[in-house]
């Protein structure tokens, strides 16, 4: 794998993904970086923007088996990872997998479910495994979660814990398509697209699961300049002490938007980071692992408008401005 | 003898065969010894046009006044040997365009009085000091990061630093780049790629393109271009992937990448400069009408071949910068007055009394009319038919030339006690007067007044033509060979600010920048030179703590607390308003409510109750909505009578 290799690569995921997927080109790449950086994604946007079938897309171009969970109310975490259940001609328990044994996992409107059943994601996004009874059972390579949440909708719902945030790579804003992209859509529709049977679309497999993992491992490789780890520390610390903010983000961040960074600049065909890659990516990385103090929520300012201000205020490594 | 020309030098102008002979005159009965004469006449013209300043003798297209065309028709192109280009170049069409000499414009300033001469002198000074202190102030300030550039000590780290500094601080585009040279010529590509591509966007900023900040990464400026010049925006990126290859992909650029980043940003700086320089040259050349010309005074319109000439022939000329009025100070003894020469009352003066001491005066032309004194009239016509001029009966011996040609038909009106020494068929060209004592009896001796119809035999293409240049020289060797030329820039110095403003013209100019600094004043305020970060203050209403005080609460799970606190305030407050300070029972209390406010007094207890059992610590029942009932408790607040404050804190839960 080299730079060209992987960027090519890239390019020919991003575009089968688009055909399938129109007018969401920033969603789909920040989601393949989180891909190759080996991070989870959360998508926070309204009902019928194409959340799930961007995970079923990825699956299909990734060549990797992806699952998806409804998340209710009165869902369990034995729903999720699985559970041992008595084998009556074994005479033992036997383990029966959950939806979690995927290679992509969808898990849609997870501010639905009760903390208790969000916190059996934990172990399996972080730890890349499951513990039941005791026993450690790896999920499958690579392995990544999409979870989607309604901002709208507040009855019923149960907001994600701080920790469950910090696991998420990006949060991605699932914006509503153009006008533009809308009649792109509905043309689509007209010639017969149907998000049910996306098999007719003959999306190519652009990659395995093995070509994916290299490219993980490629991009972890990648050359990172010593005043660009000052730029990402700089920015993850200001969080900290901010005037607007609550609380700040965490080392976890700080690790985030490195591995971001080197799959970003990987996908434009560069074997180095740039300052660029990391101010691209910070919105993403930070939005969800701050908090607004109660004062700049009633100014109306948003975790976003805080990001903006701390890049504002860092410099910028090799800058000429005084 | 008062004045006697002497040793030789006679004999030598008039057989053209003199090396080197030195010459003296008698002025005044002292013996004034001159330079010496290193060539003939024709041996002078010849070295003189050899020079390859005066192009039209050695610039086959060398662009003609209409003027100086005339010269073509008195034959100057006719000397191939001393100036071999000039019969090809009045061939050409007359294209450059003819310097004249015309009145300035000027404003006249008010004679200031001396304490505003001091507080000018003192402004000027201050200016001076306040420049001097920031050039030292700016050579301290880049003495050390000069000093670490050439320190191969110096650690890379620190240099690399020190450079980025220095980045930041210089804003010049050509430093930067001369920076980058340097730099690249001692090894150190990496600094040199960064400079280098700060001249690039030193340059975008002047044109607006960009605006560099410390937050603003590469791309961020490639996108500003990109949106501004597309065409422009993709060759930037190939210097931007460069640069950041140096500057965060490598750990030791090489010189191969410094060349290529030079090359490129080189190619971009020369086409941002491309426009700029079109509109330079044009305002340069008097926006495109007519062909430039290089030095004017070496052109065929010019006097530096002259005085050049009169320096072999052994005088001593120079310009005279000073002004005329200051004439008595001069060493000189004898003044040429050329056309452009702007003398007033006090200058003539000045003169006239310095030519009564016993020097001479060469009058070469004038548009405006002479003094009395002189009494002689310049008259003019432009455009007149050319005749020749030859020397008087009486001067023929004197001046030794009888070939002398000059265009125009100005001729000169002699008054009293003057004599013509050259003359054409319509009037006299030279009229010299002789002003000593006894000078009827005496000619030719003492103080004497030349004045000529005009300047030609004074102008380069003179020296071509004839016998001008003898003639020339032989009419001015009765004066003395000290001479000063009066013209355009005599008397520009000054000894004042103001005179110096006066002279320099630059009245108008100042006045323009003055009012464009009121306007500037006017428009943006006193400050405008300093940087100010507009910033809102805002006052938060009381409502708006409270609000935030309430998000506190139900982040922490205790709307509780909240209500126990605001339920004890209201059910005080409704306690006043309804009279019942004595009785402090509930039931009385909701009995008065629902009388005032005609609600169910069932629903004003159960709120009641609520607000005095949060106040008292106790649980919450499950589904209790405590804010709910802090909202009812602000309407009964309002429906009793209140000022109007409850409503904002209501409409805010």
């Amino acid at each position: 794998m080299d730079t060209n290799a992987f960027k090519a690569t890239f390019d020919r995921t991003r575009n089968e993904v688009e055909r399938a997927l129109v007018g969401q080109t920033e969603l789909v790449e920040h989601a393949l970086i989180a891909l190759l950086a080996r991070g989870h994604v959360l998508l926070e946007g309204a009902p019928g923007l194409g959340k799930t079938l961007l995970v079923r897309v990825l699956g299909r171009v990734l060549s990797c088996d992806h699952r998806r969970i409804q998340f209710t109310p009165d869902l369990m975490p034995s729903d999720v990872i699985g559970g041992n259940v008595w084998s009556q001609p074994k005479g033992a328990f036997d383990f029966l997998k959950g939806p979690v044994f995927a290679q992509f996992l969808l898990a849609d409107e997870i501010n639905r479910a009760p903390a208790k059943t969000q916190s059996a994601l934990l172990e399996a996004m972080q730890e890349r495994q499951v513990t039941v009874d005791g026993v450690s059972r790896p999920l499958p390579e690579p392995f990544l979660v999409m979870a989607t949440q309604n901002p709208i909708e507040s009855q019923g719902t149960y907001p994600l814990p701080e920790a469950q945030l910090d696991r998420f790579m990006f949060k991605l804003a699932v914006l509503s398509p153009s006008h533009e992209m809308e009649t792109a859509i509905l043309r689509n529709h007209l010639a017969g697209f149907d998000a049910q049977a996306i098999e007719r679309l003959n999306l190519e497999r652009v990659m395995t699961p093995a070509v994916l993992l290299e490219m993980q491992e490629y991009a972890r490789r990648l050359r990172v300049d010593e005043s660009i780890v000052n730029y990402i520390a700089d920015i993850v610390c200001r969080t900290r002490g901010h005037r607007s903010l609550y609380y700040g983000a965490s080392p976890r961040a700080s690790i985030a938007l490195l591995h971001g960074s080197q799959a970003r600049a990987a996908s434009r065909g560069r074997d180095f980071v740039i300052p660029d890659d990391v101010k691209a990516l910070a919105p993403a990385v930070l939005r969800h692992r701050i908090g607004l103090q109660p004062d700049a929520e009633i100014e109306g300012m948003s975790t976003d408008d805080c990001v903006v201000e701390i890049l504002r205020d860092v410099r910028v490594p090799e800058t000429i401005a005084a | 003898m008062k004045q006697l020309a002497l040793v030789g030098l006679v004999l030598a102008l008039s057989t053209g065969h003199a090396r080197a002979e030195v010459v003296s005159t008698v002025v005044d009965g002292g013996v004034q010894t001159v330079g010496r004469i290193t060539a003939s006449p024709p041996e002078a013209v010849r070295l003189v046009f050899s020079s390859k300043e005066f192009e039209f003798c050695h610039e086959p297209d060398y662009p003609l006044t209409p003027a100086e065309k005339e010269w073509c028709k008195l034959g100057a192109g006719e000397n191939k040997k001393v100036c071999p280009s000039f019969r090809q170049v009045c061939n050409n069409e007359a294209t450059a365009k003819q310097l004249e000499l015309r009145e300035p414009f000027s404003i006249k300033l008010p004679e200031l009085g001396l304490p505003v001469r001091l507080l000018l002198w003192v402004l000027l000074g201050l200016g001076l000091a306040v420049l001097i202190f920031a050039l030292v102030r700016h050579f301290i300030d880049h003495k050390p990061r000069e000093a670490v550039v050439t320190t191969a000590a110096a650690s890379r780290a620190e240099d690399e630093a020190a450079a980025a500094f220095a980045r930041q601080v210089e804003t010049d585009v050509q430093r930067l780049l001369e920076r980058a040279r340097v730099k690249a010529a001692v090894g150190e590509f990496r600094a040199a790629i960064g400079d280098a591509y700060a001249a690039l966007l030193r340059r975008l900023e002047g044109a607006g393109l960009v605006h560099v900040e410390s937050d603003q990464t590469n791309g961020d400026y490639l996108r500003k271009v990109r949106g501004e010049r597309r065409d422009f925006a993709g060759r930037m990126a190939e210097v931007v992937d460069a640069v950041e290859l140096a500057q965060f992909g490598e750990e030791a650029p090489t010189r191969e990448r410094f060349d290529g980043v030079w090359t490129r940003v080189n190619s971009l700086l020369t086409e941002r400069m491309g426009p700029t320089l079109l509109i330079v040259w044009f305002l340069l050349s008097g926006l495109g009408c007519g062909q430039p010309r290089s030095d004017w005074e070496h052109s065929p319109s010019g006097r530096a071949g002259v005085a050049a000439y009169l320096g072999k022939r052994g005088f001593d000329v120079h310009e005279r910068l000073l002004t005329v009025a200051k004439i008595a100070d001069s060493k000189a003894h004898q003044l040429v007055l050329l056309p452009g020469a702007q003398l007033g009352d006090d200058e003539w003066k000045a003169v006239r009394a310095w030519v009564f001491a016993g020097n001479s005066l060469v009058i070469a032309g004038s548009a405006r009319p002479l003094p009395d004194w002189i009494a002689v009239r310049v008259v003019q016509k432009p455009g007149g038919k050319t005749e020749a001029v030859a020397p008087t009966a009486s001067a023929a011996q004197r001046l030794g030339a009888a070939n002398v040609r000059v265009p125009g038909d100005n001729s000169v009106e002699p008054g009293k006690g003057s004599e013509a020494v050259l003359a054409r068929k319509q009037g006299a060209y030279a009229v010299e007067r002789w002003l000593g004592a006894g000078a009827e009896q005496e000619p030719n001796r003492g103080p004497r007044i030349l004045v000529l119809a005009d300047d030609f035999l004074f102008r380069n293409a003179s020296l071509l033509v004839g016998d001008n240049a003898v003639a020339l020289e032989n009419l001015l060797r009765d004066g003395g060979t000290s001479i000063e030329l009066a013209g355009d820039l005599t008397g520009l110095v000054s000894s004042n600010p103001v005179e110096s403003v006066k002279r320099g013209r630059l009245g108008p100019a100042l006045l323009q920048l003055a009012a464009f600094l009121l306007l500037f004043f006017v428009c943006k305020g006193a400050r405008f030179g300093r940087p100010v970060q507009t910033q809102t203050i805002h006052c938060r209403e009381f409502a708006e703590h409270v609000r935030a005080l309430g998000l506190h609460y139900a982040r922490a799970r205790a709307e509780r607390h909240a209500l126990g606190c605001w339920g004890s305030y209201a059910i005080e407050r409704l306690r006043e308003r309804c009279g019942l300070q004595v009785d402090r029972s509930l039931s009385g209390l909701a009995e008065a409510v629902a009388t005032r406010t005609s609600r169910p007094v069932g629903e004003i207890m159960r709120t009641l109750l609520e607000a005095r059992d949060a106040k008292a610590g106790v649980p919450a029942e499950k589904g209790a909505r405590d804010l709910d009932t802090v909202v009812l408790l602000c309407r009964l607040l309002e429906e009793t009578g209140g000022t109007g404050g409850h409503k904002r804190i209501q409409s805010h839960f």
